[in-house]
């Protein structure tokens, strides 16, 4: 097994794993849980691999998500995540009203998310914040390009519907 | 339905596909403040360290174990492997000791008393009063990179003293994971040599314990160790 092979892919693709589980499970000492798994789940994984022509971001990915649906199953509750809010945000000046206001509606937006089917909420993550093509998403979700596409799009479409009367607009 | 436009319109604004249409998007932004800082790159790097250690551990590492029948707190089996001691468990059963090491660090567990001649004579000195700490390579293996940190944490509670969950979460960094630091110690595979009955609940109570006897046991131990319960509840 080519083990240098696998460091490079730890050491390259790791941080972006680690942030995929972060967006997905929480930001607790689960999803460095999940990370661990992952990469444990890929080495073992990974002879069968060797000599394939294999996308190797996409197939971490796969394993990621079939992680963190997995913990997401078995955790019963969902309050026990911590958010971080990004603090340098547009809050500059603002009243101390304005940005309690703030993180509650983040705070609710978080919540949606979440509450959003599993693949629509994976999709949206994937493609906003790692970049995956439609057709990798797809690799990793299971299903087709489409499906990939249509996920993101309905994802997208009910959280635009369900803030689409909360006061999400800054003052600009 | 949405139309074909609306729903190209929404990729374009919020996904930056294009983003030719330029209008703000509150949503998109109000995303980004949850999502895009992502977990941070010193965390990151400090998970992927405990990661890599655990894809290293040799799996041909052999595991040895013993049982110690007549404790002051009952019977107890510990297990060691060629880096240091693995287990030491509460328990009445070798079977149930030996399948649940074998779940979390694999292998095949022999028996091997002589081997844990010296771990065994530690801890039976300890529950007996007539040694204070102990001298013992540990093995943290199987266990995540986050029960690792706590665990190490705990095991620098000095014997006559306490912690509480709190503490340990703040001297890891973590000041907001004092329940997961109860979760983590609630499995604390090297119970009494890790000093996991040392760490006590924030309102002065004694939390919770898993080994025979539960809290009991907890008290035992701690009133061994010379720490004044009077002045915990």
């Amino acid at each position: 097994m080519d083990e240098s092979f696998f460091e490079t892919m730890l050491s390259t693709l790791g941080p972006e794993i680690f942030a995929f589980l972060w967006r997905i499970v929480g930001d607790g000492p689960e999803a460095e849980d999940c990370l661990q798994d992952t990469f444990l789940r890929a080495y073992k994984a990974f002879p069968r691999l060797e000599g394939e022509d294999v996308n190797h971001r996409a197939w971490l990915y796969a394993i990621a998500n079939n992680v963190a649906r997995t913990h997401l199953g078995r955790r019963k509750k969902h309050d026990a995540r911590n958010v971080i809010l990004d603090e340098q945000r547009s809050d500059g000046g603002a009243s101390v009203e304005r940005i309690v206001e703030r993180r509650q509606e983040l705070e609710t937006l978080r919540e949606a998310v979440h509450a959003l089917p599993y693949r629509q909420q994976a999709a949206l993550i994937l493609r906003k914040y790692h970049g995956l093509e439609y057709a990798e998403i797809a690799a990793v979700l299971g299903g087709s390009h489409a499906a990939a596409r249509a996920n993101v799009y309905q994802g997208l479409k009910r959280l635009r519907k369900q803030f689409s009367y909360m006061p999400l607009v800054e003052e600009r | 339905m949405a139309t074909k436009e609306e729903g190209e319109g929404i990729f374009e604004i919020w996904l930056g596909d294009s983003r030719a249409a330029g209008a703000p998007s509150p949503l998109s932004d109000a995303l980004d403040s949850l999502y895009a800082s992502g977990p941070g790159s010193r965390r990151t790097q400090q998970v992927l360290v405990g990661v890599r250690a655990s894809i290293r551990q040799p799996e041909a590492d052999r595991l040895y174990y013993a049982s110690l029948d007549d404790t002051p707190v009952g019977r107890l089996f510990i297990a060691q492997s060629g880096k240091g001691i693995v287990a030491l468990e509460y328990s009445e059963s070798e079977t149930a000791f030996v399948s649940g090491l074998i779940r979390r660090v694999g292998g095949k567990p022999e028996r091997s008393p002589g081997r844990l001649k010296d771990a065994a004579r530690q801890v039976m000195e300890y529950l007996e009063g007539r040694r204070e700490t102990f001298d013992l390579p540990l093995d943290l293996a199987g266990l995540t990179p986050f029960q690792q940190r706590v665990l190490l944490a705990v095991a620098h509670v000095p014997r006559g003293k306490v912690a509480t969950y709190a503490e340990i979460a703040r001297s890891i960094d973590r000041p907001k994971a004092a329940r997961a630091v109860g979760q983590a110690l609630r499995r604390n595979p090297i119970p009494i040599v890790i000093p996991c009955h040392r760490v006590l609940a924030s309102n002065g109570g004694l939390g919770g314990y898993t080994g025979r006897g539960g809290v009991r046991t907890k008290r035992q131990l701690l009133s061994l160790e010379g720490v004044e319960l009077g002045t915990v509840a």
